[in-house]
Parts: C-alpha cells; structure tokens; sequence
C-alpha cells in the first residue's frame, strides 16, 4: 500500500516535469532579461511616464493659478 | 473632482503596471511570445477608452435634462475617449503587423473600433456645425446616446457572433479566462484603472481650460 | 393611435404633391445601378452582387429619407407644433419611411435583378431582411434627419451621421441576405435574424425616446 502511494506521488510530482519538456520550448527573451536589459527599457519606459505626469501636473497648476484669479 | 491623490494615483498605477509588466512571469506561448505583454499596455487602451465615453454618456444625459456644462463635459470626455482609441488603434497595428502578418484585418474587434472612432467623429463634426450652445448641447446629447448605443452593439455584441483573430478567439492561443492568469490578472486591472484615471484627468485639465476661456469670451 | 396615423397620412399627401422627390430617388436608383451595371460589365459572383445591392440601397436611403423634416425646420413645424405630439410625429415619420424605404429597396432589388440577374435562392429570406432592414434604417435616418435638419440642412450631414450608426445593422445585413443568395436556412440563421430584428426595435426605441429632447424648442 506504502510503495503505491510513493508510486502515485512520484508520478504525480514528475507529471508536470515530463509535459514541460515534451512541449517545443517558445522562444522569449530570456538572453536578454539576463543580460539585465530589459531594466533600461523599463527605465526608458517610465521616464516617459513620469515626464508627462510633471507636464500634467504643471499644467493642472497653472490652470488651477487662472482659476482662482477670477 | 479636486484633490491630487487620485491622479498620482493613476500615474503610480500605469508605472506599477511598467515595471511588473515587463518583469513578471508571463506564460509562453506560441505566435504570442513576449508579445503577450502588450496586453498590459494595448488592451488598456480600449477599457479606458470605453470608460471615457460611458462618462461622457452620462454627461449627455444630463445635458437633455438642461443641465448647464454637461454638454462641456460630454464632449470632452469624447475627446480623450478618442485620444485613447487613436492610440490603441495605432499600438494594435503595430502588434497585429507582427503577429498576423498585416497591419490591417477585417477582425471584427478591427471594423469595431472603426466604426466607433467614425461614429464619435461624426459627433465632433455635428457638435461643430451648431453654432446656438442650447442647440448644439440638444442635439448632441441625443446623438452621443445613439451612438453609444450603436458602440456598445458593435463592440460588445456582434463580435461574439463571430470568430475573431484576436488572442483568446476562435482557436487562437491567448488571454481568455484559462489563459490570463493570476500573475498576470492584477498587473492587467491595475493598468485600466490607472489609464482610466489619467484619462479622467485629461479631460478634467480640458474641461477646466474651455470653461476658462468661455468665460473670458462671455 | 389617430394621431400616428393622420402624420402618416399628411406626410403622404405634402410630399405627393411634391412628386419630385420621389422622381429624383426612382432616378437615382436606376442611374447607380445602370453604372453598377456599365462597370461590371460580366455576370455577378453572388457576393459582389450582395455589396453592390447593399451600398446602393444603402445611399438611396440616406438620400431618400433626408428629406423627412426639410420642411418642417421652418414652416409646417408651426402647423404641427400646435396639434401633434412629438412622440406621435416621429412615429408616423418613421411609419412612413418605413413603406417608402421598403418601397425604394423592392425597387432597387427589382431593377438590380433585372439588370444583373437574380442569383436569389430564397426569395421570402431576401424579402424578409429586407423588411427588417428597412424598419431599422428608418428608425436611424428619421432621428438623424431630424438632427440634420435642426443642425441646419448642410447636405453632408445626413451622411456623415448615419452611415457610422448603419454599421451594425448593415454587417449583419450582409451575411444574412448572401445566405439568402446562396441558400437559406431558417433554423441556422435565426439567431442572425433575431439580432437584426433587436437592432431595429432598439434604433426605434431610441429614436421615440430621443426625439422629444430634440424637438422642443
């Protein structure tokens, strides 16, 4: 009974082990997410943002300066 | 709508989606690659796009029952509704050029967004062929209602009677429910919310600057 | 109920005095479909049958119901203003566009078939799409001419309006009635057709609602 049970979780655990690597393996960027690239896109990526949320928020303030004139 | 919490926390939201977007676990899969990413990035662009103008059709409503700068608000919130489809447009172009080979299909989830932007066109030609504002808020308001009426059937409707060759449809490997999975689910749910709300706060500068310079004409 | 009816009927004797309008759609009609004829100087694949018929029924509709409030901008809207209901008028308006539209569109099919052939494999199909297409256009082309004509009659406007909001109805036209050119089954398309049906109930619905806002002045 003992050695079944060791037998079905055996297979259990290799089960997913076995289909991985029957899959084709897809093609991603690992290469370049080790060589530490993909921190400069992000880098690029949120320098953008970030300088529209300041152009936004400058604008926001200026309308908000004409607001109170009147 | 004052205060600044809720716009930085829409620019915290869309950076959040940036850097976790680009570095999380994302399931590979054939054709989609790394390009399943742009779900974090593209498909935003449409959930916020049909966010601006579910707002902007409740302004319309309030602009029947003569609700004074409704109609100022209908249409602005519109616009940046339109910015935000210009944008998904173009971006899913990109994409689709890579992925299927063409920048342009006659997808149905393609001719939806189309027609959409033509629809929301022909509701800025209208809003500029009407001098009188009483006039012009009327009419508008009643053909914002048609239209989001005729959006919502052909974006939410008539797509699920036929295959789309978006990922997820017909056979196609992708982001439906099995497919978008947890890892993914709150990066794409915080993107939404965040474009939602940097939309709102475009619309919100646009409102501001048009209500100041009517005043200054009047 | 009376009231619906007298609309329909007084638009019938205005624009029969004013047999022009009709003339200019008949004339219309036959000139697009004789150049559809000219160019396509062969026989018809169904499908190119099916987008011609439809683009030319299509424009022909536009034009052809543009003119439902041409008159009323100005000077018989004070004569109805006094006794008709704005709900009422635009019923009996798009009770009225409904059997002219269905009109032109026989017409149209009529003069199509008999100059590119008939390549119709389930004439009560075709009939019936045609009925629900022009129930759902003139829903869409009475409000929008109503707009147009509040906006000021610029002639581009009834176009640019109602094409993008013809979409919906029109894609779905199109795959129901080349089904019908190529053989038609009840049971496998009245999902289609139950779609078409709410497309043209929810236009309807929407324009009655509307056309009060638009109409008071």
């Amino acid at each position: 009974m003992k050695n079944i049970l060791k037998l079905l979780l055996v297979a259990l655990l290799a089960a997913p082990v076995k289909l991985a690597a029957q899959m084709p393996a897809v093609e991603m960027a690992d290469t370049f997410r080790q060589d530490g690239k993909i921190y400069v896109v992000i880098s690029i990526m949120a320098i953008i943002l970030l300088g529209i949320a300041a152009y936004l928020f400058a604008l926001d303030r200026k309308i908000g300066k004409l607001e109170k004139k009147d | 709508m004052k205060g600044i919490w809720w716009k930085a926390l829409g620019i915290i939201l869309v950076l959040y989606s940036i850097i976790a977007g680009l570095l999380g676990e994302v399931p590979r899969l054939v054709i989609l690659n790394e390009t399943i990413r742009v779900l974090y990035y593209h498909v935003p662009m449409w959930f916020s796009m049909v966010a601006m103008m579910t707002i902007s059709l409740v302004f319309s409503i309030r602009a029947l029952g003569e609700k004074r700068g409704a109609d100022l608000r209908a249409s602005e919130f519109a616009q940046t509704g339109f910015l935000l489809a210009t944008l998904g447009l173009l971006t899913g172009m990109v994409w689709a050029r890579f992925t299927w080979g063409n920048f342009w299909t006659n997808d149905p989830k393609l001719n939806g967004t189309a027609v959409t932007m033509l629809i929301y066109l022909a509701y800025f030609v209208l809003r500029n062929s009407v001098e009188d504002p009483a006039k012009k808020a009327r009419l508008a308001a009643v053909y914002n209602i048609f239209a989001f009426v005729m959006m919502i059937v052909f974006i939410g409707i008539l797509p699920r009677m036929t295959d789309s060759l978006h990922p997820g449809n017909g056979g196609n490997p992708g982001f439906n429910q099995y497919d978008l999975n947890s890892d993914m689910r709150p990066i794409f749910y915080a993107a939404v919310l965040g474009w939602i709300l940097i939309g709102t706060w475009i619309s919100s500068l646009r409102i501001r600057y048009k209500s100041l310079s009517n005043e200054e004409h009047s | 109920m009376k009231a619906i009816f007298r609309v329909v009927q007084l638009n019938f004797q205005l624009e029969w005095s004013e047999r022009r309008s009709y003339f200019s759609i008949l004339i219309y009609v036959l000139s697009t479909v004789y150049l559809s004829n000219l160019v396509f100087n062969e026989i018809l694949s169904p499908e190119s049958w099916n987008a011609f018929f439809w683009v030319i029924f299509l424009f022909a509709a536009v034009q052809a119901a543009y003119r439902s409030f041409y008159f009323e901008a100005d000077q018989r809207f004070l004569l109805y203003y006094g006794w008709v209901k704005p709900e009422h008028l635009i019923l009996g308006k798009i009770i009225y566009n409904f059997f002219y539209l269905l009109a032109v569109a026989l017409f149209t099919s009529g003069f199509f078939g008999f100059l590119m052939g008939f390549p119709i494999a389930s004439p009560g199909a075709f009939i019936t799409v045609l009925t629900l297409a022009s129930l759902g256009f003139s829903s869409i082309l009475t409000l929008v001419a109503a707009i147009s004509a509040k906006a000021g009659n610029n002639p581009a406007l009834p176009a640019i309006l109602s094409i993008p909001l013809l979409y919906p109805q029109i894609l779905t036209l199109s795959k129901l009635s080349i089904r019908s050119l190529t053989g038609f089954s009840w049971e496998i398309n009245a999902q289609l057709l139950i779609v078409l049906a709410l497309l043209a109930l929810v236009s309807l619905l929407l324009s009655f609602l509307l056309f009060p806002y638009l109409w008071r002045d």
